[in-house]
């Protein structure tokens, strides 16, 4: 499911982006240019409607997709154990103290639970404000955050319980 | 409180908590203890990464990945063996100009260091250099990636310090074609005190026609810097340029990517991604409490009464940033510290640019030595060599690294030459 969203979160922000750039080069410069006085106008004033439109949604929506992107990809990262971390001291703490893996999934525990409410508090107070170019509220972007610390802390427990 | 709440961060690092989740864990705390409702904590993370400048960092990720999956890498080696494979310690110059050129298509250092080890350890030891040379050879010239545009760290240190990324991309060329060619001499001296011969020699013939075979390889950068630099788009757009361009030459003219291997690589991208952008969300927490607590002025205060000395000032922080780089990973690095750099830097005089290459450049040495070093570590997991191994040999071209450092750090002329 995160791979999904990540796969489509990534794909649509960079379509949008080409988008934005084909716009503004190859429509609004270019053909504009070309198509002065002459049969290709019409041409460019129906494409300029076309891309104008999304042009406009594409300043904003892939920053918004970088959201979705950065905490689909937390979680999976998370998963796969590929954060970054300075593990020199914790690998010989681990071979002493067996419980020490345990406090520190503990303590990633409470973090990450806090957040979820939070988070989840977060979307109900401003969640429901529109976003500028478009009728989507803004809580569908910060839904995210409160599902990706969610996913991590239920892969916490349930690798508890496996061991 | 504010010193408190970094040493906690520290401890939680040296334990081993992830550094993001180590921010966003101190944060919280620092949150609770000074009475900020911590629904701030999420509205930060928000927000932090809410920006479209920053999805520069995944396309170009995602622009390494795809060169990794093509034979662009290939192309480039026969490029730089037709151009360089003639001088003395042929395939170790080689090693260092193809580094050169997938610093153009690459921002990062780890991910050159990857495919480089993959390629060039084995043929270099194949013509009888020993594999430790080879693998210390691949891993310090990687760092040329992070230098040479475009580069992450770069992208990342215009987003924190609101520096303009063409002039940071503008100021990295000299310093790097510099390391590179630092490199070189050393290649040269080793080449001479253990006998490396030349790859082959010199024919006109072999060099049009590599360059023939790289040409489209060598465009990817021309459109992605030219068009950066020219004005003509912002990072973001830019980098988006050259991932359309990386996958046009993919699948339609090197027919080297199926359309099925683009969910692996995209899904690789995120994850890579995530990791840097999760520092960036967790520090934009972290830098509200640090900033409300006046910490960068603080230790901008504590510097100065150091010395006055504006030389031993700039040696201080470059020590500094050094000592930094061993510790902690270069985005994390540039995310968490530069900021609090920053009021004492801009207050000795030295321009934002100039810092920012200054700083990649140590944090660059910083990917070579170890605990973390991250692009060492990298070679090291490919070539199956242990750390001490590589060391005999890298530890000269680290030095290399610290004396290109020095120059470009006293000479601002070398990374301020095209403002």
């Amino acid at each position: 499911m995160a791979n999904v969203l990540a796969v489509i979160s990534f794909t649509a922000s960079t379509f949008l982006i080409t988008i934005n750039i084909f716009h503004r080069h190859v429509i609004s410069t270019f053909l504009r240019k070309i198509s002065e006085d002459n049969f290709l106008e019409s041409v460019y004033l129906y494409l300029n409607e076309l891309f104008g439109t999304l042009s406009v949604i594409s300043d904003e929506i892939p920053g918004l997709l970088l959201v979705w992107i950065t905490f689909s990809g937390c979680y999976l990262s998370y998963v796969k154990h590929r954060h970054i971390s300075f593990d020199l001291f914790s690998k010989n703490i681990e071979k002493k103290f067996k419980t020490f893996p345990k406090i520190m999934n503990g303590i990633l525990f409470i973090t990450f639970a806090i957040i979820v409410y939070y988070s989840s508090k977060m979307i109900f107070i401003s969640g429901r404000t529109f976003i500028e170019t478009l009728d989507v509220q803004q809580g569908w972007f910060m839904l995210i955050l409160p599902l990706a610390f969610l996913s991590m802390c239920i892969k916490i427990v349930s690798d508890l319980i496996k061991k | 409180m504010g010193w408190l709440i970094v040493l906690l961060l520290i401890f939680l690092i040296l334990l081993g908590l992830p550094i993001s989740f180590a921010i966003i864990t101190s944060s919280l705390i620092a949150m609770y203890l000074s009475g900020i409702d911590l629904i701030m904590a999420p509205i930060q993370l928000f927000s932090g990464v809410n920006r479209f400048i920053l999805l520069a960092i995944p396309l170009f990720i995602f622009m390494g990945e795809l060169m990794n999956a093509t034979t662009i890498a290939y192309r480039i080696i026969n490029l730089a063996r037709a151009l360089v494979g003639w001088m003395k310690g042929g395939l170790a110059q080689v090693n260092v100009v193809t580094s050169m050129f997938m610093a153009e298509m690459s921002g990062s250092a780890v991910a050159d260091a990857a495919i480089m080890s993959k390629i060039f350890v084995p043929s270099m030891v194949k013509q009888g250099y020993s594999k430790a040379f080879s693998a210390a050879v691949t891993a310090t010239s990687a760092t040329l990636g992070i230098i040479i545009p475009p580069s992450i760290p770069m992208v990342l240190y215009g987003v924190t310090t609101n520096t303009s990324i063409s002039d940071l991309f503008l100021a990295g060329i000299i310093p790097g074609i510099l390391l590179g060619l630092a490199f070189m001499v050393t290649n040269y001296i080793f080449s001479k005190k253990e006998n490396f011969k030349s790859d082959k020699k010199f024919k006109a013939q072999n060099l049009s026609k590599a360059f023939k075979e790289a040409y489209a390889a060598l465009i990817i950068p021309v459109i992605v810097v030219g068009g950066l630099i020219g004005g003509f788009v912002t990072a973001t757009e830019a980098a988006c340029l050259g991932v359309l361009v990386s996958l046009f030459f993919g699948i339609f003219i090197f027919k080297d990517i199926k359309f099925k291997d683009l969910k692996v690589i995209v899904i690789n991208t995120v994850e890579q991604s995530s990791i840097v952008l999760m520092i960036i969300a967790a520090s934009a927490v972290l830098g509200q409490f640090l900033a409300n607590e006046q910490l960068p002025q603080q230790f901008a205060t504590y510097i100065t009464a150091i010395s006055d000395n504006y030389y031993i000032k700039l040696l201080l922080i470059n020590f500094f940033l050094l000592l930094l780089g061993m510790f902690l990973h270069a985005s994390a690095a540039i995310i968490v510290v530069v900021p609090i750099l920053l009021p004492l830097v801009t207050q000795m005089g030295i321009d934002p640019v100039h810092f920012g290459v200054i700083t990649c450049l140590n944090l660059g040495v910083g990917q070579q030595t170890p605990p973390v070093a991250s692009v060492l570590l990298t070679v090291c997991a490919t070539t199956s060599l242990k750390v001490e191994q590589i060391m005999k040999y890298a530890k000269w071209y680290i030095l290399t690294m610290v004396l290109v450092l020095l120059i470009s750090t006293y000479v601002p002329s070398l990374s301020l030459f095209f403002k």
